[in-house]
């Protein structure tokens, strides 16, 4: 027989206690999750040190709903920062668990968010979101506004006007092998941004300057072309900066090939580039020369986690310092709120300017039927889908139904526009004031009498009897996604409409030819990601908005054929007064003065419901316990601090 | 006395009984107590599969979001899942899909794999060399964008989904009964056979054939648990069957965000699975021993 | 013998290139490519993104060139051509292998697989060692004792083994070794990536520095053991079956009727013919050990090839995808050679004319 006999048993008794034991574990016991719901406030403060810099905006709004959290107190410029704590040596390496690894580490060509979270270790700011809905500079004395005169309007508000924007460097930052940031790396980053071998996306912003000045070394001069009424002249016409002394050798086409698109060195932030593994990790040492105080760190490393319940295991256990928000999902949470409350961890929960929300075509260029063309039909869908069950249910009641397409701690949010509470009897009654019945009796009803026309005048008709059935597209893969598109299709079939899930891959749905990108859907459901300033020309423009010498302004952004279906106007909606609401919104240069073109858009927007906007989702990002100095706001990258950071004993 | 002149006749002489083929067959196979019991595990799935619709307690689809995740109950005996419908009625209903799919595709791409590789290791030559290549060819493609370039061209239901899966399997197929095959071909009996006056074709279906089922017979079995696996991998796509109709493949795939907080969750399809799996291979087993040529009474 | 593998060798190539131009083929055809949402991914003013912007950088991918003339010039380059066709690659049978469009941009691809080819190589290959060392003998054990007690409950094993979602068992592998045995304050294993990034101290082994062998292994040691289980199962059975099969034979019972020992029964005379299905599926797993495993790499975040496919598939990188497709269209072809060569060698009667 078999000498080693008995090794067969023992390799096979090891095998299969390798399989059992996981099976004993302690299973997680769920824990009833109290929610409670406190209304917590959120000061940011500015503490001045030097100069007596006026604070020019505090517009202060406390929204008490039952489960909206945040207040948010504005101020506009963040000009210097607190004294930090010395930092004790208890870990000198930080590590932030991100899910993605970024395409490259140069700013002008990359795609990627995640690059952003990097981004803010090896480089500063000119201009970013800030924890707030607005915007904060680092290497800027501060961001230009008309009232303080650093930005001067030529001539009169309007086509005929032209903005001139001075912006002011600090003193005494040097890129990290020496060489001081002066305003011509500034100028040099246009200049290469300009060039159409550049590799970058989206040229929307430096198409909009007519010249760019040096007056001196930290002053720069930015001139708007004619008519830019843009109110975000401050923040979005300062470039982020490229080492001139470094690059200007190469031409814009060799810097994507370069050194410098793979280190990003040199750069001006706290950390300095030391090696990238590719697939593996980025990491970076202490910048010794750092114009702030800090950091407090003497490396930091950043870790790609692609699964994310082992983000979330890496982060528990201690081998992830921060989890950021691109990698943990909304289903994490209760496992989060059990280890937090184990002391392993700590979590920071928001709802950010990311939002889900349904686009309902009104006006199809296909063959398919126009079920959505008149607006009795979308209030419909809007009383009757259920959607504080969806953010109680899906994203476990950390955000609300947003009740516009503003999200509510914005400034530009309007509380008393149209709102659509779950109520199915009133979405069938708005069904059958349009004709709509359920004549056979098969729980689905049926059009009578629908009929109407375009906006362009053809008319339009759905046959008697034909029963009201649409399909409802979006990506697969998210559980978050699968689990709205269900709710949504009980509750459709609720007040009697019948709707196909028809889910996709992100690539086909997305993809130039998909569905979304040429109308061709009845109901779909995505996310827009919004700046912390709400714009929406391309959003909600239906007509060509002309000037008084019948100029067109910017023309109707409903994606079409002859137009190479640019815009996003996917909805197909056409309103005159609400499209010229929009443009004013977005050309008038002073924020007091938006405020009201936004208010009277949200009126005529949630009467007509063009789009169902669901819920902000929710990002949640995870700290070790003893890590301090993080602010997350909604909009904001949670590393744009990070020299503010340490651990605390 | 000679037996010429016994009252008995020749018939009563015969110490065994006569059987028909199938007769004798599951006989053997009755010895098996284990792939019995299989057989009858793989009945009753297949009279749940097909009497879904009467015995569900609850519509697979009816959702009760507030009462999500509940523990196993006198209403729900195996709880709810992320949007509150009953895990035994999508356990059931699953078993359509799972069964179908994974019996239909696993079965006919094992098929044409075994008529590839015996025509292609009898005859040889440049046969084999043509039929190899075309099996290296499919093996090299790339399983995501044939998929989504067929998904564009036809639509995704489950019979395309099972044709995908079975020309994604029958390589294997394939490869393994040639292989035998080309060992078989050079034995002795081949020869006599040959010598014999059989045509190839009987050659090939009488001894080829049956001789290589046993790596077949894994294949198969091995291949129907993948096969389920593969059909969620799919349907997480796009392909397939959508959400809400379950198959016990996408529900571990759903299971995936909430594993941590309830891992019991994805245990229920994975028991499903797996105890299919074992079904089919001591059924399988019990089969193999059952029609073997070679087994004494 | 030589006029075979002279022929093998050509039909070997012609399907290679017939390959490349399917894959090609359904990669263009596929829908989605890299520039996809471009247009959706936000709706701020400052990251608009025009027609002309997705016009600019289709020229610059060079998408806007037809597809045939894409696939000549990835295989044979285009610094050849003339006029406004001329460019500067060299096509990859001139080794050129391109640069990545989305995944890393413009590094070269053979720099992005050199640095995950070691970890995959390290990976698949410990498991399937491991797989081979263990499923090998339980098969045949299983086979000579048949239905025992041992049988059944290495049957099942294998079973659980196959019927467990990678995902579900990685995740509770973790669960217990990393994070559990770290609470209970036991000797834990890291929860994943290749190598760790700054030291950790483990209970009863002390200090562990980032990168040294110790470190490696801590973190090789859950993803072996899930693929191994995996694979392990799979051969198992395959090797019981042809045993099974093999011992019935009549040389098998002449064998042992002559009084041979047992042990040179099975090994000398039944193995080498049952091991012919074994050597089967073994050969079609070998391309893996350069493909790797998608599913165990992203649960242990481990950075491998498999995890890189993954990646440029979803993004459409298709100069990594078509990379990668190629490499292992080269395997299976080889592969398909080596298992031709082993029947040869282990059935000595097989022959190919």
């Amino acid at each position: 027989m078999f000498s080693n006999k008995k090794w067969m048993i023992l390799i096979a008794l090891v095998a299969i206690a390798a399989m059992v034991l996981p099976a004993c574990a302690p299973p997680a016991t769920p824990e009833v999750v109290v929610k409670e719901v406190p209304v917590e406030k959120k000061v940011i403060e500015t503490v001045i040190v030097e100069k007596e810099v006026p604070v020019e905006k505090e517009v202060v709004k406390e929204v008490e709903k039952e489960v909206i959290r945040t207040v948010v107190v504005e101020k506009e410029v963040r000009v210097e920062v607190t004294a930090v704590p010395p930092p004790k040596a208890v870990k000198d390496t930080l590590v932030i668990c991100m899910s993605q690894e970024p395409d490259t580490l140069y700013v002008v060509t990359s795609n990627m968010a995640v690059q952003r979270n990097v981004y803010n270790a090896y480089m500063d700011m000119g201009s970013a979101s800030d924890t707030g809905y607005w915007f904060y500079t680092e290497l800027l004395e501060k961001l230009p506004t008309l009232e303080d005169g650093d930005a001067v309007l030529i001539g009169e508000e309007g086509p005929e006007g032209q903005l001139v924007i001075t912006y002011k460097i600090k003193p005494g930052i040097y890129w990290h092998d020496g060489e001081p940031l002066t305003a011509e790396d500034f100028k040099y980053a246009y200049d290469v941004r300009m060039d159409p071998n550049s590799g970058i996306v989206s040229r929307a912003t430096i198409e909009k300057i007519e010249s760019m000045e040096v007056v001196d070394d930290l002053t720069l001069k930015v001139t708007l072309k004619k008519g830019i009424m843009d109110p975000m002249y401050g923040p979005y016409y300062i470039p982020e900066p490229l080492p001139k002394h470094a690059l200007d050798s190469m031409t814009p086409e060799e810097i994507i090939d370069s050194e410098y698109s793979r280190t990003g060195y040199p750069g001006v932030g706290p950390f300095v580039f030391e090696e990238w593994v590719a697939g593996d990790h980025i990491s970076f040492t202490k910048n010794e020369n750092y114009f702030q105080s800090g950091p407090n760190f003497e490396k930091v490393v950043f870790r790609f986690i692609p699964d994310t319940n082992a983000l979330m295991a890496a982060l528990i256990a201690g081998d992830c310092d921060v989890a950021t928000n691109d990698g943990l999902q909304v289903t994490n949470l209760p496992f989060l709120q059990q280890a937090k409350a184990k002391g392993l961890v700590d979590y920071h929960a928001q709802a950010g300017t990311v939002w889900e929300h349904v686009d309902i075509n009104q006006w199809p260029w296909d063959d398919r039927l126009p079920w959505f063309a008149k607006k009795e039909a979308r209030q419909a869908l809007g009383y009757g889908t259920n959607r504080l069950q969806m953010t109680e249910q899906i994203l476990y009641g950390e955000t609300a139904p947003m009740e516009s397409w503003i999200p509510s701690d914005s400034w530009a949010f309007n509380p008393d526009a149209k709102k659509y509470p779950y109520d199915p009897d009133k979405a069938k009654e708005l069904l059958a004031s349009v004709g709509f019945e359920d004549k056979d009796g098969d729980g689905v009803v049926e059009a009578y009498g629908y009929s109407g026309t375009y906006p362009d005048g053809t008319a339009w008709e759905i046959p008697d009897g034909t029963p009201f059935e649409v399909s409802f597209n979006t990506t697969t893969g998210n559980a978050m996604r699968e689990a709205l598109s269900q709710i949504l299709q009980a509750n459709m079939a609720d007040i009697g409409i019948k709707v196909n899930l028809d889910l996709m891959p992100s690539s086909v749905y997305f993809a130039d030819d998909g569905p979304l990108s040429q109308c061709r859907f009845d109901i779909c459901e995505y996310a827009w990601v919004s700046d912390p300033d709400p714009g929406g020309d391309t959003l909600w423009i239906g007509v060509d908005i002309l000037n008084e010498a019948g100029e067109v302004m910017i023309t109707e952004q409903i994606p079409r054929e002859e137009d190479d279906w640019n815009g996003q106007n996917y909805d197909g909606w056409v309103n005159e007064e609400a499209s010229k609401l929009s443009f004013d919104a977005t050309n008038t240069l002073r924020q007091s003065e938006r405020i009201p073109f936004y208010f009277a858009q949200q009126v005529i927007f949630m009467e007509e419901l063009p789009t169902l906007p669901l819920f902000q989702r929710v990002e949640v990002t995870g700290f070790a316990p003893d890590l301090k100095g993080w602010v997350k706001g909604p909009s904001n990258y949670v590393t744009w601090n990070i020299h503010e950071w340490y651990f605390e004993d | 006395m000679a037996v010429a002149e016994l009252e008995i006749g020749p018939e009563e002489l015969l110490t065994t009984e006569e059987m028909s083929q199938l007769a004798v067959v599951w006989q053997r196979f009755r010895k098996h107590k284990l792939a019995v019991v299989s057989l009858f595990l793989i009945v009753f799935l297949l009279a749940v599969a097909l009497l879904a619709p009467w015995i569900m307690p609850y519509p697979y689809q009816e959702i009760d979001v507030p009462n999500a995740f509940a523990t196993p109950s006198a209403e729900h005996w195996l709880g709810t899942d992320q949007l509150g419908r009953d895990i035994l009625s999508r356990l059931m209903w699953g078993t359509r899909i799972s069964l179908y799919v994974g019996i239909v595709a696993t079965l006919l791409g094992n098929s044409v794999g075994i008529f590839v590789g015996a025509i292609s290791g009898y005859y040889g030559r440049w046969v084999d060399m043509l039929l190899m290549r075309l099996t290296d060819f499919f093996l090299t493609l790339p399983s995501l964008p044939l998929l989504l370039v067929l998904s564009v061209i036809l639509n995704a239901s489950v019979d395309v989904v099972i044709i995908i899966l079975a020309s994604l399997g029958w390589m294997q197929a394939a490869r393994l009964v040639r292989g035998v095959v080309l060992s078989l071909r050079e034995q002795e009996f081949i020869e006599a056979s040959h010598a014999l006056g059989m045509s190839d074709w009987k050659i090939i279906t009488r001894h080829m054939i049956p001789n290589s089922m046993a790596p077949i017979i894994v294949n198969i079995t091995l291949g129907t648990g993948t096969t389920i696996i593969v059909e969620a991998a799919l349907s997480f796509l796009g392909f397939g069957v959508r959400p809400p109709i379950p198959s016990w493949g996408n529900m571990l795939n759903r299971v995936q965000d909430y594993v941590l907080m309830n891992p019991l969750l994805a245990v229920y399809p994975g028991l499903c699975i797996f105890l299919t799996v074992l079904a089919f291979n001591f059924m399988g087993d019990g089969l193999r021993d059952a029609l073997d040529p070679r087994l004494k009474m | 013998m030589t006029n075979y593998l002279i022929r093998r060798s050509l039909s070997m190539l012609i399907v290679l290139l017939i390959s490349t131009m399917a894959i090609f083929a359904l990669l263009t055809a596929a829908p989605g490519g890299p520039l996809d949402g471009l247009r959706m991914r936000s709706s701020s003013a400052r990251d608009r993104v025009s027609t002309e912007d997705i016009k600019r950088l289709e020229k610059m991918l060079g998408l806007d060139k037809p597809a045939y003339l894409r696939y000549v010039v990835w295989l044979l380059g285009d610094d050849w051509l003339s006029g406004d066709l001329k460019g500067e690659r060299h096509g990859v049978l001139r080794g050129d292998w391109g640069e990545s469009w989305k995944v890393a941009q413009s590094q070269e691809v053979m720099m992005l697989i050199k640095s995950r080819l070691p970890n995959t190589l390290i990976l698949m290959g410990t498991s399937l060692l491991l797989s081979l060392a263990v499923a090998i003998p339980i098969g045949i054990f299983s086979a000579v004792k048949q239905y025992s007690k041992l049988d059944y409950v290495v049957t099942m094993g294998s079973f659980v083994g196959l019927s467990m979602p990678v995902f579900w068992f990685g995740i509770m592998l973790i669960l217990v070794f990393a994070l559990k045995f770290k609470e209970w304050g036991l000797p834990y294993l890291p929860t994943g990536g290749v190598a760790a990034v700054r030291t950790y101290v483990i209970p009863g082994l002390g200090t562990v520095q980032p990168g040294t062998l110790l470190d490696r292994v801590l973190h090789l040691l859950m993803p072996t053991v899930v693929l191994s289980l995996l694979y392990m199962a799979s051969w198992s059975r395959f090797t019981r079956a042809s045993m099974l099969e093999v011992l019935r034979q009549d040389y098998v019972r002449t064998a042992r009727a002559k009084g041979l020992i047992e042990r040179i029964v099975i090994t000398k005379h039944a193995l080498r013919n049952a091991l012919i299905p074994v050597i089967t599926i073994i050969a079609l797993q070998l391309p893996g050990l350069f493909t790797g495993a998608i599913m165990t790499e992203t649960v242990f975040a481990y950075t491998g090839m498999g995890r890189l496919y993954y990646d440029s598939m979803t993004q459409s990188d298709w100069p990594i995808v078509m990379v990668i497709l190629f490499i292992t269209a080269i395997l299976y072809v080889l592969s398909s050679l080596v298992a031709d060569v082993t029947y040869a060698v282990i059935d000595p009667r097989i022959q190919y004319s």
